[in-house]
């Protein structure tokens, strides 16, 4: 099966959809605990950004990792 | 040097005294001057830097001394590499009061020793952070091939310049396909070295889990050169083409090509007698990783800055860095593990071939006007979405070379990729292809090609 039928979130701003049956994460409030002032001006995209990255978030999160799986901080190809 | 590329050339007329490597430059800076209106592929020119090298290249010659491989050989740098006496700016305002770099990029310190002369800064996306080169500080970079097109990013400047036949070649950044998407649409020869093979040391960061940088040419040959010197390789003795085994990636890399992308990998199959199909699995997980491993490291890069001054970000940056810096740890966590699970599975599919062929982008450069592509079946933003092939290529760290196809019309690129510090079987493919007729970058009129008069 193709995993392009699995491709999902779209990119903020383009009207392509696929938001409205999303959980919105609460920008602000994630936003204070970093310490960081979101502009008004800016709130609306920041928040179509979360919504976007969420779904990436959740697209992996449905997948099953072993334990023994580790972090691939120190990287080599 | 390889003997066919232009950059070749050059170094071998200011070797041989046929040409000045001051006449070299400064005909290309006026060139650059005249024509690159047109385009906005350059953000700043170097001039009495670029003269003075070219002067020193010149008295070497006159002395009898070796002035380098690359003698007088211009080149242009995504204006995210240090160069001297000049501030890095990353395609942003956020950076102009930095203090100008006291030493160049090491790339650059290595090209520059090997006779090259950096004679201009180029434009890209603010911070790497977009693959269409729109910058509200600089402008949109656009496609020399048809201007009213994008010219693809983040490393736009440096392709458009190529293709432009400004320069000879140019250094680009690929985190996400940078290098390789740009190539793709101005139809320049493009390369991904191997992750950590090419020293970061002097390129302002963007992602450090997924950066490389690597060069752009009008050449195959001129991209192996260029290559060697910034990996400070021996020159490498390409394997027979015969003997490498290619296999053309399915499933997700061959879901919403055009026609034109699809017949181009058709042709390039056919002619290098590859059959096998390989499917890789769960793509899409290893896209949505790459695009979370970046927001997260891109974001908290930016943090103290955005704490601080985020209106002087452009606005497009700001909202996704500020989105990316919020993650949470187990989501950037759960990315880093699933990088090492999806290693395994591309070695797997390396077991059986050496170079696995896919398409860069979807189709051809968007219009500036109107800057969206079609992925199953819906309109999205180009700017985040023209690198759904090269993003999941990006996790593995894999070599990528990019092939400008021999198309007509608008300019298609594929991605050759290889095995970790395979790079030689990815140019013995691509010499083929060039040699073969399918695949070459067609810049329009070089003006670093005119001899002197």
């Amino acid at each position: 099966m193709s995993s392009a039928a699995r491709l999902s979130p779209s990119a903020p701003g383009t009207g392509a959809g696929g938001h409205d049956d999303r959980k919105v994460p609460p920008v602000s409030d994630m936003a204070r605990g970093i310490g960081l002032s979101v502009p008004a001006a800016s709130l609306p995209d920041v928040v179509a950004n979360a919504v976007l990255l969420q779904g990436y978030a959740d697209l992996l999160a449905g997948f099953a990792l072993p334990d023994t799986c580790e972090p691939a901080y120190e990287y080599t190809p | 040097m390889q003997p066919g590329g232009a950059a070749f050339a050059i170094a071998a007329d200011v070797r041989a005294g046929r040409r000045s490597a001051v006449s070299v430059v400064t005909g290309v800076i006026a060139d650059i001057e005249a024509r690159d209106t047109r385009f906005n592929s350059v953000t700043r020119i170097l001039g009495p830097a670029a003269v003075a090298q070219a002067e020193d290249v010149d008295r070497a010659v006159a002395a009898g001394r070796d002035p380098g491989p690359l003698a007088g050989v211009p080149f242009g740098v995504k204006d995210l590499f240090d160069v001297q006496g000049e501030v890095t700016t990353a395609g942003s305002i956020v950076l102009r009061d930095n203090l100008p770099a006291s030493r160049d990029a090491a790339v650059v310190a290595r090209l520059r020793a090997a006779g090259a002369v950096p004679v201009a800064t180029l434009n890209m996306d603010e911070f790497a952070y977009g693959f269409s080169t729109e910058n509200a500080h600089t402008g949109t970079t656009r496609n020399p091939h048809d201007p009213a097109c994008l010219a693809g990013g983040s490393s736009g400047g440096s392709a458009a310049s190529v293709a432009a036949g400004l320069l000879p070649f140019a250094l680009g950044s690929d985190t996400n396909g940078s290098i390789r998407v740009p190539s793709s649409l101005c139809g320049v020869w493009g390369l991904k070295p191997t992750y950590g093979q090419v020293p970061l040391q002097g390129v302002y960061p963007f992602v450090a889990s997924l950066d490389v940088v690597g060069p752009m040419a009008s050449t195959v040959e001129d991209l192996q050169a260029v290559y060697t010197i910034m990996a400070d390789r021996s020159p490498m003795a390409l394997p027979d083409v015969g003997s490498v085994r290619v296999a053309r990636l399915g499933g997700w890399f061959a879901s919403n090509i055009s026609p034109e992308m699809a017949a181009g990998i058709d042709a390039v199959m056919a002619h290098l007698g590859g059959d096998r199909v390989i499917e890789l699995p769960e793509v899409a997980r290893a896209r949505a990783s790459a695009f979370l491993i970046t927001a997260a490291e891109g974001g908290n890069l930016h943090l103290p800055r955005l704490r601080l001054r985020s209106m002087q970000y452009d606005p497009a940056t700001r909202s996704r860095l500020m989105a990316g810096a919020m993650l949470p740890a187990a989501t950037f966590v759960q990315a880093q593990r699933f990088r090492r699970w999806f290693r395994a599975r591309v070695h797997e599919a390396l077991a059986q071939a050496d170079v696995l062929v896919a398409p860069i982008t979807v189709g051809v450069a968007p219009r500036i006007d109107q800057p969206a592509i079609i992925v199953d079946g819906k309109s999205v933003s180009a700017r985040a979405n023209l690198g759904i092939f090269t993003q999941p290529i990006s996790l593995t760290g894999l070599p990528v070379l990019a092939v400008p196809l021999a198309v007509a019309g608008m300019p298609l690129g594929i991605q050759l990729v290889g095995a970790p510090g395979a790079e030689d079987r990815l140019f013995a493919v691509a010499a083929e292809l060039q040699r073969a007729g399918l695949a070459a970058c067609r810049p329009l009129g070089a003006g670093y090609a005119r001899k002197d008069s």
